[in-house]
């Protein structure tokens, strides 16, 4: 009876763990196969797809930084990431503060003004936003980094709220007696309070910009300005794909999150699904 | 303090730049594209008002229209099948303590760091007629079934949904997991007590007390298939034959494609409104009892 319940045990558990392993497979393979295929050679890549390729071969992605402005996207993308992500914070830290611990009367109706932005879909907004930048002549990528502040306005200060509740007031209330400013207060006792919450939010933020294609789309027209996401829709062509560039340049995009991954997943987890979910 | 806390300067210092940027980029915007719903831009920038023809024409005369509401749907439901029961399987047997968990929950959610257009890409590559897929059906002699998945009417929005629930399956089940880990450990002890079995724990036990985060899995489920439109964009560009035509990518043709400004505005209009009223609809239909059981045993805790 006991070593029936044993191996039963033992049974559930192979199992367990075969599932597991099963779903990390699928998970992983694509981005292995094209790791594989992007130093394979054009007609390798569909002939023998399941052999390794005959030689590591990577004029591909030479081509690709070289000619095909990859390094352009990437500092482009890293610029509008970071720019937007500051803006984002500096106009809502504060805020947050503001809204959540000073007395003023139309406190609750801002947030809840605020807030509703997440409840509109860019789509609703794009169109009146392309003809009011184009029509007053604003630099495209200038007005494409306030929007990506904007849209992520509605989170960033849900985060920094639901965490300034979570802090004990008696502690700014100690800090004030020993005549500490309100802005000193946020920067020296509030801000070192948030750092885990600042990392959800830079999380949030800078992967939201860095992985946007909608946006990017419409706003950038310029081969100067582009972003990953828009910069790499130019290796596919309904007449012609060249799979050599279009593999090479999926694996740079896609590998250093990966690796970002890898040493931040704490982070980035809590970052994407703050919010939806609280801790 | 309070009277520091009452320093008009200041707050205003701290909040119109936060509202100035947010209302110019995000209210305003919104409330231009309901008016320019109403309107016909022609190409030389004349508005002129036209009430509500452009809804007209959407529902009488627009077939594409018509097929791309049905298309969403589609992508909806599909969506909610793929990936919420999986989510939450997963969630289940990522929760029961043992080890590596940690690792596992991290390989699944790792994909929706990723790029969106990167992951479309790299279906259209593993879709491609002699691509992986097919050349794997070849292999295990099912040569029946090889196709140009994303060429072909009958399939591709289904690969377009697999691509998207490779992606967000993990997205999911980390919210289920989050509303397990959130289930006070009394509640189950007392169960197993009890004498209820692993089956029974769970689905007497968890799976009725997970209705708040179901809640919030659906409405971000919902709504971002509603939004899709990268992987279409990337994938099929809309079609075969207009097959995976989705609301976004209707909007985005009609309006920057046709430069019918007026028109795609409104389909913005009707895209937001959509979601506005599933959010709304989903709250509605799991606020019910379920919900307020949640709350006392959390309470209680």
């Amino acid at each position: 009876m006991g070593n029936q319940a044993l191996q039963k045990k033992r049974l559930f558990s192979t199992l367990y763990y075969v599932i597991l392993l099963i779903s990390t497979v699928i998970i992983l393979i694509p981005i292995i196969f094209i790791i594989i295929s992007s130093f394979k050679t054009e007609t390798q890549i569909f002939s023998s797809p399941w052999s390794l390729p005959a030689s590591l071969d990577f004029s591909t992605y030479y081509e690709i930084f070289v000619h095909y402005n990859m390094v352009n996207y990437f500092s482009n993308s890293i610029f509008y990431s970071i720019v937007s992500c500051f803006i984002c914070l500096v106009l809502t830290f504060p805020a947050s503060y503001a809204i959540c611990r000073m007395r003023w009367r139309a406190s609750k109706y801002v947030m809840a003004f605020l807030v509703s932005g997440l409840m509109i879909p860019v789509h609703a907004i794009i169109v009146p936003l392309y003809i009011t930048v184009s029509k007053a002549q604003l630099p495209h990528n200038f007005a494409l980094i306030f929007i990506y502040a904007a849209a992520t306005i509605p989170t960033a200060l849900f985060l920094f709220v639901g965490n300034l509740k979570s802090i004990p007031v008696s502690i700014e209330e100690a800090a004030v007696i020993d005549g500490c400013s309100i802005p000193r207060l946020l920067m020296s006792i509030i801000y070192p309070l948030s750092r885990s919450v600042m990392a959800s939010v830079i999380v949030f933020t800078f992967l939201s910009v860095w992985n946007d294609l909608l946006i990017a789309l419409i706003f950038l027209s310029n081969e100067r300005d582009k972003t990953i996401p828009v910069g790499i829709m130019r290796f596919i062509d309904s007449y012609f794909t060249n799979y050599g560039f279009l593999l090479s340049a999926l694996v740079v995009t896609i590998i250093p999150t990966i690796i970002l991954f890898a040493f931040l997943s704490k982070y980035i987890v809590k970052g994407l699904t703050a919010g939806a979910v609280k801790e | 303090m309070d009277k520091m806390l009452r320093d008009k300067k200041v707050i205003i210092l701290f909040i119109a730049p936060v509202l100035l940027v947010f209302s110019c980029f995000i209210p305003f915007p919104l409330i231009s594209s309901f008016l320019l719903s109403f309107c016909k831009w022609d190409m030389l920038g004349n508005i002129k008002f036209i009430g509500f023809d452009n809804f007209v024409t959407m529902f009488t005369v627009d077939d594409i229209f018509i097929k791309s509401i049905g298309n969403t749907v589609q992508y909806l439901l599909y969506s909610v099948i793929m990936q919420i029961p999986l989510a939450i399987f997963f969630a289940i047997l990522l929760t029961r303590g043992r080890r590596f968990e940690k690792f596992f929950s991290n390989v699944l959610f790792m994909p929706i760091a990723l790029s969106g257009t990167a992951v479309a890409l790299m279906f259209y590559f593993i879709y491609h007629p002699t691509g992986v897929v097919n050349s794997l059906l070849n292999v295990i002699g099912l040569s029946s079934l090889t196709r140009p998945w994303l060429a072909d009417e009958k399939t591709a929005m289904i690969a377009i949904c697999v691509r998207v629930a490779w992606q967000y399956i993990g997205y999911h089940m980390v919210i289920y997991i989050t509303g397990i880990t959130n289930i006070s450990d009394d509640l189950i002890e007392a169960a197993k007590i009890d004498g209820a079995g692993i089956w029974q724990t769970t689905f007497r036990i968890i799976l009725p007390l997970l209705k708040p985060v179901a809640m919030v899995s659906m409405i971000l489920i919902s709504t971002s298939s509603l939004k899709s439109f990268d992987s279409i964009f990337v994938m099929t560009k809309g079609g075969p034959m207009n097959a995976t035509e989705v609301l976004a990518s209707h909007m985005y043709n009609k309006a920057f494609l046709q430069l019918n400004y007026g028109y795609g505005s409104a389909i913005g209009t009707i895209l937001f409104l959509l979601c506005v009223t599933v959010t709304f609809t989903l709250t509605w239909l799991f606020n019910d009892k379920g919900t307020a059981k949640f709350k006392i045993n959390r309470r209680m805790k």
